[in-house]
């Protein structure tokens, strides 16, 4: 059972810290809190879906259509939705919410209320330690480690990282210093909706797609980037390996009824407790 | 000459107004008289949900092929449909447009229990006959059974949970312990529909020979199973009993298949009691035992049952669901009963319904006198059927044994 809990757990964190690290890197950068950042999720999953059911494209065709696709839709939404509003916290909540919902609509209304599956990536198990795996689900933490590896040397070794940093510390300095503060805002909102959508592709295979996906991750996300600490990759890492964990844990030592309780303790306990988050500055008073 | 009063004043406007007085009447009573020949059956049911919107095409079906046959005592069927949204007060809304403003004769449809129930309520009132197709709730028979004078106006064509069960434990599961299972680990969504349910297995399995080593319940809202099946690993069951009805089937099904842990997974799984369902889980239900009644596969339940799936299929471009060939069936014994009682009205229809021994589609229907619910579960009358996917997309039939088309298979990596 320990050695099911230390890849299980493995799993959702890296679902978990892939999901936040996108919208962490929003939050920080343009201050927004994207309510439609799980619809990205969810969108990743039927482009995937819809290129290689429908489409008949390949696999490795349909992931990179689709997240083009999710790229194109999130640069859209910044450019008409958020732009605007920038500076309104309750327009760009209400309005971002209100694509969610409008994604979810045209979800149901082309593919109906149903689960749908989506083809594997890979096949087969890998046994660990006596458990058996499968070999899709390993391939999720192969693969969001080496996202998040990739993502950490772009930001940190990197001109156009260097550049995403300064704005999301103090944007009037930024753009004293020649930085177009918007470019690097849209280009974080293409890889956070990227982000998101490969969460969804990865997942689709063994979790299903449906209409109503997008809420959980969007909760878990949000959760995880407040305990993180807003803005904060690293704290958002650490977040999601505790938030993994803990729901792994509670499901398989406990029950699986209430692992979803997890998520909402811990979000009251860090709004409670510590409200700047694991990795972020103290709030005093 | 006195003078004239009112319209009369008037006489060339009086004459106008008393010729489009009798057209009108004319024509109102032609109206009545068309609609004096027309037998209005209304289907109210969730067209949300699968089983409504199959319970309306079966309808439409029969009624087209009785009316080429000349209708019914010379009426020519016609079919109204209401919505209930599996909401009960929606559904009781749906009931009284359909009697007061279509003024239907008969009912039928329902698909959920709970708009069943109250939609029970309003039958004697309206003096109308319900034919319940859809719902499976114990309650409806027992309301009908301890309060007959009031809910004698509905019939159920349709199976009763309890029905399902007997056949789960005491031919489904029990084919499991013959071929040496012995060890099962029941997997419950968290639903009240299911409580009976669970105890009734924990009860009556272990007089098959069979054990219950372990319940597992889970949200219904559940996406990773993960957990679920480690405990069901960890109780060393054989065989899982899923018992799911609002579930992800689909990804219960694919995470068991792409897991493949040492157990089967032999229960009553409602969502997969379809035929596109190995399309729907990308094959990961192969192995996978349910319980099912109804043409939901080309079997031969009956003369009818393979004529009726042939032509379904063909004309509405998939494989019937269960409400499907129920629905079917029970437009049939309604215009069967009508015959015998040579009257559309309720109370001989009532006598004449409750004598009913038809065969149909699904089976031989003969209503209990106290519950007016159909006889199923015995091969003589209509019978539940246990099916299981298995290699290639094939869903086959393993039980009765009598209408068998193959046997039991275990699961790919466990041969």
């Amino acid at each position: 059972m320990l050695f099911e809990i230390l890849v299980y757990g493995g799993v959702a964190s890296a679902v978990y810290a892939m999901l936040a690290i996108g919208l962490t890197l929003i939050v920080g950068l343009a201050r927004v809190f994207n309510m439609a950042h799980g619809a990205f999720y969810m969108l990743g999953a039927y482009g995937v879906f819809t290129c290689s059911v429908f489409l008949e494209l390949p696999l490795s065709l349909a992931v990179v259509v689709s997240l083009l696709a999710v790229a194109l839709i999130a640069l859209v939404i910044e450019r008409v939705c958020l732009r605007p509003l920038k500076g309104s916290l309750e327009g760009t909540l209400f309005i971002t919410l209100i694509l969610a919902l409008f994604f979810e609509e045209i979800i149901h209304l082309a593919f109906g209320p149903a689960a749908r599956a989506t083809p594997a990536f890979l096949s087969g198990r890998m046994v660990l330690g006596g458990t058996s795996v499968p070999a899709q689900r390993m391939l999720v933490v192969f693969v969001s480690l080496i996202i998040i590896l990739g993502l950490w040397l772009f930001i940190s070794r990197t001109k156009i990282g260097g550049a995403i940093l300064s704005v999301s510390q103090d944007p009037e300095a930024a753009s004293l210093m020649g930085i177009n503060a918007t470019r690097m805002i849209v280009l974080v909102n293409g890889i956070a909706a990227c982000l998101a959508a490969l969460s969804g592709i990865l997942v689709a295979p063994f979790l299903s797609s449906s209409p109503t996906m997008w809420v959980m991750p969007l909760i878990k996300s949000f959760t995880i980037v407040i305990l993180g600490g807003l803005g904060s990759v690293g704290g958002s890492i650490l977040a999601a390996l505790i938030l993994g964990y803990s729901e792994t844990m509670v499901a398989f030592l406990i029950s699986p009824r209430i692992s979803e309780l997890v998520t909402l303790i811990i979000l009251f306990l860090v709004i409670v407790l510590r409200p700047a988050g694991l990795m972020g500055a103290k709030t005093e008073a | 000459m006195k003078r004239m009063k009112g319209l009369f004043q008037f006489p060339v406007l009086s004459a106008i107004c008393l010729s489009i007085g009798l057209l009108l009447s004319g024509m109102l009573q032609s109206e009545l008289q068309a609609s004096e020949k027309e037998f209005r059956i209304g289907v109210v049911t969730s067209f949300k949900m699968e089983c409504g919107t199959a319970t309306l095409k079966a309808a439409e079906m029969a009624s087209e092929e009785i009316n080429a046959q000349g209708g019914i005592l010379g009426h020519q069927i016609k079919i109204f449909s209401g919505n209930s949204e599996s909401d009960p007060e929606k559904g009781i809304m749906a009931l009284k447009r359909l009697v007061e403003k279509d003024k239907v004769h008969v009912l039928l449809g329902g698909a959920s229990s709970g708009v069943v129930l109250a939609q029970m309520d309003y039958l004697k009132n309206y003096n109308i006959i319900y034919l319940a197709v859809g719902p499976s709730s114990p309650l409806i028979a027992k309301k009908v059974a301890e309060n007959y004078d009031k809910y004698k106006y509905e019939f159920r064509p349709f199976v009763n949970a309890l029905d399902v069960c007997k056949t789960l434990v005491g031919d489904e599961l029990s084919l499991l312990v013959k071929l040496g299972y012995k060890k099962f680990a029941i997997l419950a969504e968290d639903a009240a529909w299911n409580r009976g349910l669970v105890k009734y297995i924990e009860a009556n399995l272990p007089k098959e020979g069979g054990e219950v080593v372990t319940t597992v319940g889970f949200d219904p809202k559940t996406i990773d199973f993960a957990p679920v099946f480690a405990k069901v690993t960890a109780s060393k069951a054989d065989v899982a009993i899923p018992i799911i009805a609002h579930s992800d089937t689909i990804t219960i099904y694919k995470q068991w298949h792409g897991m493949k842990p040492p157990f089967r997974m032999v229960g009553i799984n409602n969502p997969g009691m379809n035929a596109k369902y190995w399309e729907q889980t990308g094959g990961a239900c192969e192995s996978e035992v349910n319980v099912t009644w109804g043409v939901i596969l080309r079997a031969k339940i009956t003369e009818k049952s393979i004529p009726f799936f042939d032509k379904y299929s063909k004309k509405y471009d998939e494989a019937p669901h269960a409400c499907g060939s129920t629905g079917y069936d029970a437009v049939y014994i309604l215009a069967e009963a009508v015959e015998r009682a040579k009257s559309f009205d309720t109370g001989a229809l009532i006598n004449a319904l409750e004598e009913t021994n038809y065969t149909g589609s699904s089976g031989r229907f003969v209503f209990d006198k106290k519950t007016h619910d159909a006889i199923f579960g015995s091969i003589e009358y209509c019978p539940l059927l246990v099916t299981q996917w298995q290699e290639g997309g094939k869903f086959e039939l393993l039980l009765p044994k009598e209408i068998a088309t193959s046997e039991y298979q275990d699961p790919p990596w466990l041969k």
